[in-house]
């Protein structure tokens, strides 16, 4: 029996309207009606604060709401003093001391502020939102309720008068700042609150006492009633504004330059009428480079060639042609040196190295030995020749120039020298880390000496390698086993560059391998009341500073706070270094790859990919000339102790530059005429 | 009686009696008794009869020619609305929203069928007004949904339920073709002030940056409002309103529609908006009604 929807579609009516009615008329969602939703009001800043001295309560408030504020809202306030009760009323309806402004804070905010005189203590002060100024429903506030009391103008008073100046301090720009308790400065500008101030009289001088009282009053603002009589007046107009700055468009006359301070009466407005006392201005701190760039002449130095050779016990002659080609040397820059068991033979070989760097010098340029070491792998020999570069390059180096800066020595094996007087001055490779075969070598940057790159690669049958520019005998017959000889590289160009030293060039030993040069008597010169500011940058880090008696050499980032206690007055300036010359290499990088084939067929098939590279050995300061200071070293030279400006502008009040500055970065961004009438001043 | 089964009928009468002008009455009045005729003509034609017997055997007398229909015509009264390659109306609509405003729609429309199917595209500016409820309801900390003043686009598509041609009962009134349908129909909300937003277009650089029209375009590419344009929004809304930040909604009714010749239109609608949209739009008005009526022409 089958039922169709002709026979089911009455009992399915019938079944879904008794379903429909199961709900109660009203709870269908098609008959809901749009709900009502709180706008969820409430206070963020409600900010009540009474003067004393001025008799005048200021109101700061902030609502926020989800929606719904207008300007139908309004904040009403009421207190109670012993003259009576101030019922609830809207702040406009009370009478007003100060200019407030209608303020936008944002779509669902309303914000102000408002100053009414209030004589006598308000007591009981509370602040609410009348939600329209036209109903009966209200939001009371948490009233944050401050008194102050009488006391000195700068603690008392609702506002400061100060000055500050321009970048070159001969324009003054005077001006307000608001200090509540519960309030920020710009915070009370941002909530309407404007006030006219007037400066007149300006004058300019010093204090007996210096900055003394500015210590505990750091704006100066009432620091007297009048300016002090032994100011001189400056010849300016009344200035007046209901900003919170306004520049003196008259500059200060000469005679105010040496002078610390300014001095003028400023003018304020409360609930009592006019109140004026003294405002001061202080000298911005004359700052200039200490020392604009320290520059030392780097020149090309002349090559002195030697093939030194254990003639008797020659290295093999694809080597030997190759330490030859790497270095540029030819048959006759061959030196045999069997002799180097004998007595004496440092000293011999040290004179005739002498003698060719004398041949050399009269030219009039500094030089660089450039030896190629073919020996067999016996240490006596590379250890003789260390020690007869001991005895020529430890002399040379503190030589004026033209003078041998050092000694470049390529190696068939790999040597550690042993002398650190001689590590100093000559470059010595190949280096003594890494193994005979490369492709074995771990890490390439465990080796100072011209680096494989990229690391060898095995890759089934095939392998990848590089020999490096550099390589041992060892390396070299393993690497042509392998590569064949082809594929080893070649130089292509050698060039060395090293600083040139005056007579009264100084080195100083600093640690192992160090050495800091004084190269001409650059220094610095400071009064004992000069201040310095230290700012690292690239270059700073290699100079370094000396002072007469001191044997140690110190980092130029001390410089602030040896003059903060020790102010000695001259600071030598040198240049750290852990080598003497840079080393520049050109040469053609051959990227060579093996396969071995079958067993049955007993060849390796090599070939190689040339690429041109260059390397820098040594010390890389040597590749510029000069080193710039000006923007690294600050040097003050008066109103030292003066606060100044930060980086954004800010007037920093308690942190002259002297304390602040000595290791920062002073970069002050001082008020320019014409960049409005609201500085930064929070 | 058809036309068909009239012109023989009046082709004899043509032969037998000359002197009235059959055809012509026919075609134009049927109705009407050829005893009107004027006598003058009429002792005309039957003089001819006289003349030739060969018609005696279609001769009646005037009497019983006068029991018989003359003839009868046809009135066109079905409009083929189908046919039609536009029509285009005026259209007034109330919303009827479960809140406290009031809101009135006022625009045009655009249709044109396929097949059976009608498309409808319009405009309308959606007049708001307070009500003594929202008005109290602005005193309070409470607000209720609602929407501002606003443009509103549409898109319609109905299919005919029941269609047909109807007669009138008074004589006043035309037959029509009238038709009920099936109406699906879709809204998008245009705010002009999220536009202008709070854009410094004084400044050049507002004109000429991407941003500027990026951003404006992505405001008005989504289904509901950005919190930063209903922020614009709410200074210009109705006081006790709180904004509802769906800018699409989606409606579902019945379209009467009453086609009179040669092509006045006539539209009553009611259809009521579903809340379908509301996890994108995040509407919070619920159901609403939107009633409306259109007076246009089918070209």
């Amino acid at each position: 029996m089958s039922i169709s929807w002709r026979d089911a579609r009455l009992p399915a009516l019938l079944a879904a309207a008794l379903a429909l009615t199961a709900c109660r008329p009203g709870e269908y969602p098609w008959q809901a009606r749009v709900p009502f939703e709180d706008v969820n009001a409430r206070f963020t800043i409600a900010d009540v604060t009474w003067f004393e001295d001025e008799e005048t309560l200021f109101v700061f408030y902030q609502v926020e709401a989800e929606q719904g504020l207008s300007e139908f809202s309004e904040v009403e306030l009421s207190f109670r003093t012993d003259d009576g009760t101030e019922d609830f009323a809207p702040l406009e309806s009370f009478p007003v001391v100060h200019t407030h402004l209608p303020v936008e804070c944002g779509p669902r905010t309303l914000c102000g502020s408002y100053s009414t005189p209030v004589r006598l203590l308000p007591r009981d002060v509370r602040l609410q939102l009348r939600y329209h100024r036209e109903g009966a429903l209200t939001l009371p506030a948490p009233v944050d309720l401050h008194i102050v009391n009488s006391g000195p103008a700068h603690q008392a008073r609702s506002a400061v008068v100060y000055g500050v100046l321009d970048e070159e301090n001969v324009r003054t720009q005077w001006r307000l700042r608001h200090q509540f308790p519960g309030i920020r400065n710009h915070h009370a500008q941002h909530l309407g609150l404007r006030r006219d101030f007037q400066v007149e009289g300006v004058t300019f001088g010093s204090l007996p006492n210096g900055r003394e009282p500015f210590e505990t009053n750091p704006y100066g603002y009432g620091l007297a009633s009048e300016c002090p009589a032994t100011f001189q007046p400056h010849d300016t107009e009344v200035l007046e504004t209901d900003a919170r700055a306004i520049f003196d468009p008259v500059e200060l006359p000469v005679a105010s330059y040496p002078e610390p301070l300014l001095c003028a009466r400023a003018t304020v407005r409360d609930a009592r009428g006019a109140f004026t006392t003294t405002a001061f201005a202080q000298k911005n701190p004359e700052v200039r480079p200490a020392f604009p760039a320290l520059a030392t002449p780097v020149r090309e130095n002349a090559v002195v060639p030697f093939f030194l050779e254990v003639c008797s016990d020659p290295r093999p002659p694809v080597h030997r042609a190759m330490q030859m080609q790497r270095l540029f040397l030819t048959e006759a820059d061959v030196l045999c040196i069997d002799d180097f068991a004998t007595p004496d033979f440092a000293s011999r070989l040290a004179t005739t190295l002498g003698e060719a760097v004398d041949e050399q010098r009269l030219e009039g340029r500094d030089m660089v030995l450039v030896i190629a070491l073919s020996r067999p792998r016996n240490t006596a020999v590379a250890r003789a020749v260390e020690e007869a570069l001991g005895r020529l390059v430890s002399l040379e180096a503190a030589e004026s120039s033209p003078r041998l800066s050092g000694a470049f020595v390529f190696d068939s094996a790999a040597y550690i020298m042993r002398s650190l007087e001689v590590a100093r001055h000559v470059l010595w490779c190949p280096a003594a880390t890494g193994g005979n075969d490369l492709d074995r070598i771990p890490d390439s940057s465990a080796r100072s000496c011209p680096l494989q790159s990229p690391m060898p690669l095995e890759l089934g049958d095939l392998s990848l390698s590089q020999l490096p520019i550099l390589p041992t005998e060892a390396q070299f017959s393993t690497f042509i086993e392998r590569y064949g000889v082809g594929q080893t590289g070649r130089m292509t160009d050698l060039t060395v560059r090293a600083p040139t030293r005056t007579a009264t060039s100084l080195n100083v030993p600093v640690g192992d391998f160090g050495v800091a040069t004084f190269f001409n008597h650059e220094a610095i010169t400071a009064a004992p009341t000069d201040a310095f500011s230290y700012c690292a940058d690239e270059d700073t880090g290699l100079v370094v500073f000396r002072v007469e008696g001191l044997p140690d050499v110190l980092p130029l980032a001390a410089i602030g706070e040896v003059q903060a206690l020790f102010p000695l007055g001259r600071y030598e300036l040198g240049l750290f270094w852990d080598f003497p010359f840079l080393l520049h290499l050109e040469y053609m990088s051959t990227f060579a790859a093996a396969v071995s084939l079958p067993e049955e067929i007993p060849l390796v098939a090599a070939f190689g990919i040339g690429s041109p590279a260059e390397q820098y050995l040594g010390g890389f300061q040597w590749m510029q000339e000069e080193f710039e200071l000006g923007d690294a070293l600050a040097q003050c030279t008066r109103f030292c102790d003066h606060p100044t400006f930060s980086a954004s502008g800010v007037y920093n009040v308690r942190s002259p530059f002297v304390e602040r500055y000595a290791n920062r970065c002073y970069r002050p961004r001082f008020p320019r005429p014409g960049a409005g009438g609201f500085p930064a001043d929070p | 009686m058809t036309r068909a089964h009239a012109l023989p009928w009046l082709v004899s009468m043509a032969a037998l009696v000359a002197s009235v002008d059959v055809r012509a009455q026919a075609q134009e009045q049927p109705q009407e008794p050829a005893v009107e005729q004027p006598a003058s003509e009429e002792s005309a034609a039957e003089e001819q009869a006289d003349d030739d017997p060969s018609v005696d055997r279609y001769r009646l007398p005037v009497d019983q020619l006068a029991e018989h229909f003359l003839g009868s015509t046809a009135r066109p009264v079905r409009f083929d609305w189908r046919r039609s390659p536009v029509m285009l109306a005026v259209h007034g609509s109330e919303l009827i929203e479960r809140n406290n405003f009031g809101s009135f729609r006022l625009g045009g429309l655009v249709r044109k069928a396929f097949d059976s199917w009608l498309l409808e595209g319009g405009a309308s500016w959606v007049f708001v007004s307070p009500t003594e409820s929202s008005k109290l309801l602005a005193l309070t900390p409470y607000r209720q949904a609602g929407r501002p003043g606003r443009l509103e686009l549409e898109l319609n598509l109905s299919h005919p339920l029941f269609e047909g041609v109807v007669t009138p009962l008074h004589d006043i009134l035309p037959p029509a073709q009238m038709v009920l349908q099936l109406t699906a129909g879709a809204r998008y909300l245009f705010y002009w002030q999220t536009v202008v937003g709070d854009r410094a277009w004084e400044r050049d650089t507002t004109w000429t940056e991407l941003d500027t029209w990026r951003d404006i375009a992505e405001g008005l590419a989504t289904a509901q409002l950005r919190d930063s344009d209903r922020a614009v929004l709410e200074p210009d809304a109705l006081g006790g309103m709180g904004v509802d930040p769906a800018l699409v909604h989606a409606l579902l009714g019945f379209t009467f529609d009453a086609y009179f010749q040669p092509g006045l239109l006539l539209s009553v609608r009611t259809l009521v908006a579903l809340p379908v949209l509301a996890p994108v739009s995040g509407t919070r008005l619920g159901f609403f009604l939107e009633a409306g009526l259109g007076v246009g022409w089918a070209f």
